[in-house]
């Protein structure tokens, strides 16, 4: 092949690999655009202070009101409580692989956590029917369904993100670090707590606001056990929806300023996703300067 | 009596030997100062007083190691040997926190204290350490926030605040400034009244300053580090008992 | 020391924790095979299960029917004519046959209480019986597994099963029912009925004229006496059939009425297409990009915001790639609920784990490879095309393979995008389920709870499968 085809065919390609790395821009900004202008006119019909502040979701009613304050509780509880029970377990997790697994309990503890954040979603969500909803039942009454279980099925989703992580954090404290406080006659918890997991500070709230944002966009598995009520969350055991839930629930036969409530849930949930990734990205930014 | 009696000690890091067949005796209320060429094991063999070694993988130890007439493995628990025998490392590693909570850090571990003795305990490290003037209005300032000399100061500070009766200390001015070592030196003889210092050095104008006693470090063909002579710094340095340690000194006074 | 206990417990709970990860995994994987594997269903019967030696005759059916037991009155509407097909039975989309050989037909009709014009059967048995076929003979057939006949009923004066206030016994669960049988139980207040005290009697006259009586008698008799009007009645009792669940024709049948009946062979063909067509369209964009930022870019406001770009879409939760998906592919481009628009968004959802991956792979590659390729005169593109690429092919795999993982497994952004239609996808515009979706779809539309099982040990068997060949690709890469 001659010269001026090979520059040709050199142009056109990095064209073409500029563009294919466009997409993930464009689609992000598509998303953006595309669910904005669904979910803004809501606001036409309904101020943005009863969107976010009322209870009252009653959109079939003859006069229909679209409170979403209820799910944002849920959320709030469902992803509150998973964070609450995944922690001290993904810390413990992340401190023994960190500082004390070799070999190959080291790498069977690895390849389960690996296997454990591949599991699909339905497969928590039947899990969770088949057996945390009848435990829930027996323990606290009711029927089971409820933001308690859609929490605690939630927790081990997330039991992967906040190790892995946490893990690289705690690995990369200074050596030096540790060894000055054993060397001033530190138990090793003493070390790990005084010294070791403070100097991970950072990296452990990352890995925490990380899973903060998976386990609010999480869908499929708090669907099947959360109950699905649109009442106002009175404890962690009454059954609840989450904003994921509603947008899922309602979009099959939603229409007009319903469906536009919809996708205005949905705008919230993307700014608070957002907001997160931003907060990471700020301070990871921080702690490398 | 002797801070340390070593005898016969034997080091492998699995395979590999180490350290052969070390003997000698530290004395209180002294600067002991180990020198040699890199590599010949004065570190391992530092490291082995407070037990650091216990550490690292696969290490064995043979011989009899004795703080205070007691042995350091059999009668004493390691933590327990840490906080008569305290270390300061290279390079200056002072904890991600204030001032005062490096200094606080150690007296913390064993039991809850007062504010007042808090405070007591590090104006009195500190003072120790010639640290106390310069930082005493910026107790709660970061320790990073130090020059390499201070923080080194402050590491030593950190150490004399569990109140050890050795201190160790491994290379402490080679990342320093010349004026920032002799801070460091001065407080060293200033120190020995009150403890015994074990001293690594590859800088021989500072043992020969500084150190009451020296002890010299060579490696065999096998690469096993083992001690050459100890004695009185005045006779190692002006009358050495042995060819190689006369050659080592001359070689780098020359 | 105080601190030493502390030291000690804390390491302790630390590594207690730990183990917690795994004892989680194989706890999810392990119950879901187990009900993946033996499902245990709850069967509300008319009989109870006891089931007579002596009948003079025997029953037998092929395994592949999933029959684990006969009622007499199911087994009488059979033999009538009056049940023809198995799907209520067992689930399984056959038509029934049923098989009496003549030494055994007079006992039959005896204990089935039927006259022979009223018996639709075939009385000669082939040699291979079909799916669908029931055979009642001496012994039991060649190659087929025998079935029980429960033919006893839990018959009760009517005082038993009245409504009292608010309580009214509405079926005696397998435990109460071995309690009544050991004669454990006094009154029917502890089954959930009246405070009336349980008593055995041994005649069906005597059933019809004492309180709270009970007596576990012949079917065919109990029948009869219904017939001829006496009051009488009798408790439903609830049994637990247990069989095999998944079974290689469950995966292979096509799947009958949004998954009533029939197994997930269509479902599994359609997931095996979204998964082709999701790495047709992921593939090359996702390695294309990866190049991009690995051979041209220069550090600065694109490639930060390319970077950016990627990880958001990373971060964006499944349910935002559904509603986009809807609201382009389903109605912008007017294709409806299809393979194409599930795809598509599917495609989107996994492009950053493919860019990712690729990123690592193609930076790997020792940049001294390209500098010859360069210094010979190449250009850039063909560096990339005969050095580049192949050498990072292993971790460009791996990245695919993952993103097969993500995508088998996905529901959120295929419910309002790809269809629910359980044939296989004829066209790229064609509804198709896929075995999440099916899966999640047997829950909601509450269908058995046993396929629903059974489906999801096949995924997670393939998630498993798909994880394990990608990280064993990662591990042998780095050495």
């Amino acid at each position: 092949m001659d010269i001026r085809s090979r520059k040709r065919i050199e142009r056109g390609g990095r064209v073409i690999l500029l563009a294919s790395a466009l997409v993930c821009v464009a689609t992000v900004a598509l998303i953006t655009i595309f669910i904005f202008a669904q979910g803004i006119p809501t606001f036409r019909d309904v101020p943005l202070t009863e969107f976010l502040f009322s209870t009252n979701w009653s959109p079939s009613a003859a006069d229909p009101h679209y409170g979403v304050l209820s799910f944002i509780v849920a959320s709030f509880i469902v992803t509150g409580l998973s964070l609450l029970f995944a922690t001290p377990i993904s810390l413990a997790t992340a401190v023994y692989l960190a500082l004390f697994a070799k070999g190959r309990k080291a790498a069977i503890l690895r390849e389960s956590i690996e296997l454990l954040s591949g599991i699909p979603s339905i497969i928590y969500g039947l899990f969770g029917i088949a057996v945390v909803v009848p435990f829930v039942r027996n323990v606290f009454g009711g029927n089971g369904y409820s933001l308690l279980s859609a929490a605690l099925i939630l927790a081990i989703m997330i039991l992967p993100t906040i190790i892995n992580i946490s893990e690289v954090s705690i690995s990369a404290v200074s050596p030096s670090l540790k060894e000055a406080s054993v060397a001033l006659g530190a138990t090793t918890w003493q070390t790990i707590s005084r010294v070791i997991l403070p100097s991970a500070r950072s990296g452990i709230v990352a890995s925490l606001v990380m899973a903060l944002g998976r386990a609010v966009g999480e869908t499929t598995a708090v669907l099947l056990v959360g109950g699905n009520a649109p009442l106002f969350p009175k404890s962690p055991v009454s059954m609840g929806r989450t904003l994921t839930m509603n947008i899922v629930t309602d979009m099959s036969y939603a229409e007009g300023v319903h469906m536009s409530a919809l996708f205005a849930t949905a705008m919230l949930l993307f700014f608070f996703i957002l907001a997160l990734n931003l907060f990471v990205i700020h301070a990871t930014h921080r702690r490398e300067k | 009596m002797p801070a340390f009696t070593i005898r016969n000690l034997h080091l492998w890091y699995g395979a590999v030997h180490a350290l052969k067949d070390v003997s000698l005796d530290i004395p209180e209320h002294a600067i002991t100062a180990c020198i040699g060429p890199s590599g010949c094991g004065k570190s391992t063999f530092l490291r082995t007083l407070d037990r650091m070694n216990d550490l690292i993988d696969g290490v064995k130890i043979t011989g009899e190691v004795k703080f205070e007439g007691k042995d350091i493995f059999t009668e004493y628990d390691a933590m327990a040997l840490r906080k008569e025998v305290g270390m300061v490392f290279q390079r200056p590693n002072p904890f991600p926190m204030s001032i005062l909570d490096n200094v606080a850090y150690g007296p913390r571990l064993y039991g809850r204290l007062s504010k007042d003795q808090l405070m007591e305990i590090v104006e009195r490290s500190l003072r120790q350490a010639a640290l106390w003037d310069e930082v005493k209005d910026r107790l709660q300032k970061s320790a990073l926030s130090l020059s390499g000399g201070q923080q080194q100061r402050l590491c030593i500070a950190r150490t004399l605040a569990i109140q050890p009766r050795v201190i160790l200390m491994d290379e402490p001015t080679s990342a320093l400034d010349p004026i920032a070592t002799g801070h460091i030196e001065e407080l060293m003889t200033q120190l020995k009244e009150r403890y015994t210092i074990v001293v690594v050095t590859h800088n021989m104008q500072q043992a020969s300053r500084v150190s009451d006693k020296t002890c010299f470090f060579l490696i065999d063909s096998d690469r096993c580090g083992y001690l050459v002579e100890s004695g009185d710094t005045s006779q190692i340095f002006f009358k050495p008992k042995d060819k190689r340690t006369e050659d080592y000194i001359s070689g780098k006074f020359g | 020391m105080n601190r030493k206990t502390t030291n000690a417990i804390a390491l302790a709970v630390v590594r207690i924790l730990s183990v917690t990860t795994i004892i989680l995994l194989v706890a999810i994987i392990g119950y879901i095979a187990f009900r993946g594997i033996w499902k245990q269903t709850r069967v509300i019967r008319d009989v109870v299960p006891l089931s007579q030696e002596e009948k003079g005759f025997v029953i037998s059916a092929p395994a592949s029917n999933q029959l684990s037991d006969l009622s007499w009155f199911t087994l009488r509407n059979i033999a009538q004519g009056k049940i023809y097909s198995l799907r209520n039975l067992s689930g399984v989309d056959s038509p029934v046959t049923l098989y009496i050989t003549d030494d055994v037909l007079p006992a039959f009709l005896s204990h089935m209480d039927l006259s022979k014009d009223k018996v639709v059967y075939q009385n000669r048995i082939p040699d291979h019986v079909e799916r669908g076929g029931i055979v009642i003979s001496s012994k039991k057939g060649k190659n087929l597994k025998k079935i029980p006949l429960y033919d006893e009923v839990l018959a009760v004066n009517p005082t038993v099963a009245a409504l009292y206030g608010n309580n009214r016994i509405a079926m005696v669960e397998p435990i109460q029912w071995v309690h009544l049988q050991e004669g454990s139980v006094r009154s029917w207040k502890e089954l959930g009925g009246p405070d009336m005290p349980v008593r055995n009697v041994s005649t069906l006259d005597e059933v019809e004229s004492t309180e709270g009586s009970y007596l576990v008698v012949d079917a065919a008799q109990w029948q009869d006496a219904k017939d001829a009007g006496h009051a009488i009645t009798s408790l439903q009792v609830v049994g637990i059939e247990s069989g095999v669940n998944l079974t290689w024709d469950y995966m292979t049948e096509k799947t009958v009425e949004s998954g009533k009946y029939g197994g997930i062979g269509t479902i599994i063909v359609n997931t095996f297409f979204m998964v082709m067509l999701t790495i047709l369209f992921s593939l090359p964009i996702g390695v294309a990009a990866a190049l991009w930022l690995c051979e041209y870019a220069k550090e600065g406001k694109m490639k930060s915001m390319i970077q950016s770009g990627i990880d958001i879409l990373s971060a964006l939760p499944s349910i935002i790639f559904g509603l986009f998906g809807l609201l382009v592919f389903v109605q912008l481009f007017h294709w409806g609920f299809s393979l194409i628009s599930g795809t598509l968004t599917v495609s989107l959802m996994v492009l950053p784990t493919i860019i990712r991956t690729s990123q690592e792979a193609i930076a790997s590659v020792d940049r001294s490879l390209s500098e010859a390729s360069l210094a010979l005169g190449a250009t850039k593109i063909e560096t990339i095309l005969r050095v580049v690429l192949p050498s990072s092919k292993r971790g460009i795999i791996t990245g695919m393979i993952l993103a097969i993982g993500r995508a088998i497994g996905e529901t959120a952004a295929l419910i309002y995008t790809i269809g629910s239609g359980t044939d296989i996808a004829h066209s790229l515009t064609s509804s198709s389920r896929v075995l999440a979706m099916h899966i999640f779809l047997t829950i909601t539309e509450g269908q058995s709870t046993d396929k629903a099982f059974a489906s999801a040990l096949v995924l997670i068997v393939l998630v498993l499968v798909i994880n394990t060949v990608a990280n064993r690709l990662i591990h042998t890469r780095r050495r």
